[in-house]
């Protein structure tokens, strides 16, 4: 189970210390890859991705690189990103490097990322997929022993081992510490209740946008997505439901609240079907449209709060 | 807190044609999930006359969501099982997006115009 050629899903996590070992620890994982025949694909911030294509010219097609800031800025897509990817390389085995946890990273960010791995767990279970994962060990102790918590594998004397925080029994199962509740909006934050019609809701946040001057293209898949949000409060809770909208230094966020209970935890994260006719694609949109997602659900109800960043000025 | 009350609005509306070798649907304004039983019911009477082309016009289109999209694959399921066909034109840029996020555009084809919609 400890090492990377087993079958089945194969989750680890590197706790590195400085870019080095880290980049190190890859191209191994690379190399061992591509003697295997397996299909690589590496997801990493562009700085990285530059490092490591330069020490990895020579497996050329074998390797697929994407920018962090693009194919997975959400963890939301990791999972839909991943089966894709498998789909495109069915028949081979995945190895694929997941650097997303660097430390200048927000902390918002980081518990998702977090979430997302404890959901790949159990989303892809039994999947020909090897993760590793890097997470830089400047990072804080509770994002530290919560990716112990997530990861089955992780090699803290050079060596993989089974992780001592992780259970199987709680696979699949979001970790408290990536379910803390959001901090409140702020108090000149542009608020509108819905029951029945959605077009004052997707008004207020089309202009909203516009006016904190994120690019129309951008500002319509926010609508698009908070739209999906709303609409799934119509279908699945009856309403009423609450937008709540404002913007941070460099961002604009949308939050949609209702009494609805998302009892599936990996709502959003499957890509679906495109032939399908009955629903299920909402929340897979809003993941794919905005930059991150976060989801608060109970028996009390549900909050997403979804975020656009904004261009710098 | 700012409490927003009051937009001016532009419902859903369709205009049907029916030409000498298809149907003609074109639908302007904003087709959400408050509007879909009447865009399926729409559909649904057009379909059960079983047109060989179904054209669904969208350049006034403004906004759609995935619940008027479950409609409209609804249709195209419904219509092929007829033996006809059915055919989308001119989404509009928000409409495009929706559609070939969830690669529909592939399952359901979209057409420059109505002329080569109709071409096939």
């Amino acid at each position: 189970m400890a090492e990377p050629g087993s079958s089945g899903l194969w989750h680890a996590a590197l706790f590195h210390r400085g870019a080095a070992e880290f980049e190190a620890q890859a191209c191994q994982f690379a190399e061992a890859a591509a003697s295997a025949g397996g299909a690589v694909l590496v997801t990493a911030p562009a700085s990285s991705l530059d490092r490591l294509r330069a020490r990895l010219d020579g497996l050329g097609d074998l390797v697929t690189w994407a920018d962090m800031a693009e194919l997975a800025a959400n963890p939301g897509r990791l999972i839909s990103a991943l089966t894709r990817f498998a789909d495109q390389h069915f028949g081979q085995a995945i190895w694929c490097v997941h650097q997303a946890a660097w430390p200048s990273r927000p902390a918002e960010e980081l518990w998702e990322v977090l979430r997302h791995e404890a959901l790949l767990n159990s989303a892809l279970s039994g999947a020909p997929l090897r993760m590793l994962c890097p997470y830089d060990a400047g990072l804080p102790a509770d994002l530290i022993s919560c990716a112990e918590a997530t990861h089955p594998v992780i090699a803290p004397a050079g060596r993989w081992q089974a992780s001592p925080r992780y259970s199987e029994a709680a696979r699949g199962i979001v970790p408290a510490a990536c379910d803390r509740p959001l901090p409140a909006p702020p108090a000149d934050a542009w608020v509108v209740s819905y029951t029945d019609d959605l077009r004052p809701l997707r008004s207020l946040v089309s202009l909203r946008a516009r006016a904190a001057g994120l690019p129309s293209r951008l500002a319509s898949d926010l609508v698009i997505a908070v739209g999906e949000l709303a609409a799934n409060t119509l279908a699945h809770v009856g309403g009423p439901g609450t937008l709540t909208t404002w913007t941070t230094g460099g961002e604009i966020v949308c939050e949609v609240g209702d009494g609805g209970h998302i009892t599936d935890p990996l709502a959003g994260q499957l890509r679906p079907d495109p032939t399908a006719v009955d629903g299920g694609r909402g929340l897979w949109l809003v993941h794919q449209m905005c930059d991150l997602v976060q989801v608060r659900t109970g028996p009390r109800g549900t909050t997403i709060r979804v975020h656009m960043q904004l261009p710098a000025r | 807190m700012t409490v927003w009350y009051k937009t001016i609005v532009t419902p859903l509306t369709a205009l049907v044609t029916v030409e000498g070798s298809y149907t003609l649907v074109e639908l302007a304004g904003e087709a959400d999930v408050t509007g879909i039983q009447a865009l399926n019911d729409l559909l649904e009477a057009e379909t059960s006359k079983r047109p060989g082309l179904l054209i669904i016009e969208m350049s006034a289109l403004r906004y759609m969501d995935s619940a008027a999209l479950h409609t409209i694959l609804r249709a195209h399921v419904a219509l092929g099982k007829a033996g006809g066909r059915l055919a989308l034109v001119s989404p509009s840029d928000a409409v495009a997006r929706l559609l070939q996020m969830t690669e529909a555009d592939r399952v359901v084809p979209v057409y420059a115009s109505i002329a080569d919609a109709a071409a096939g």
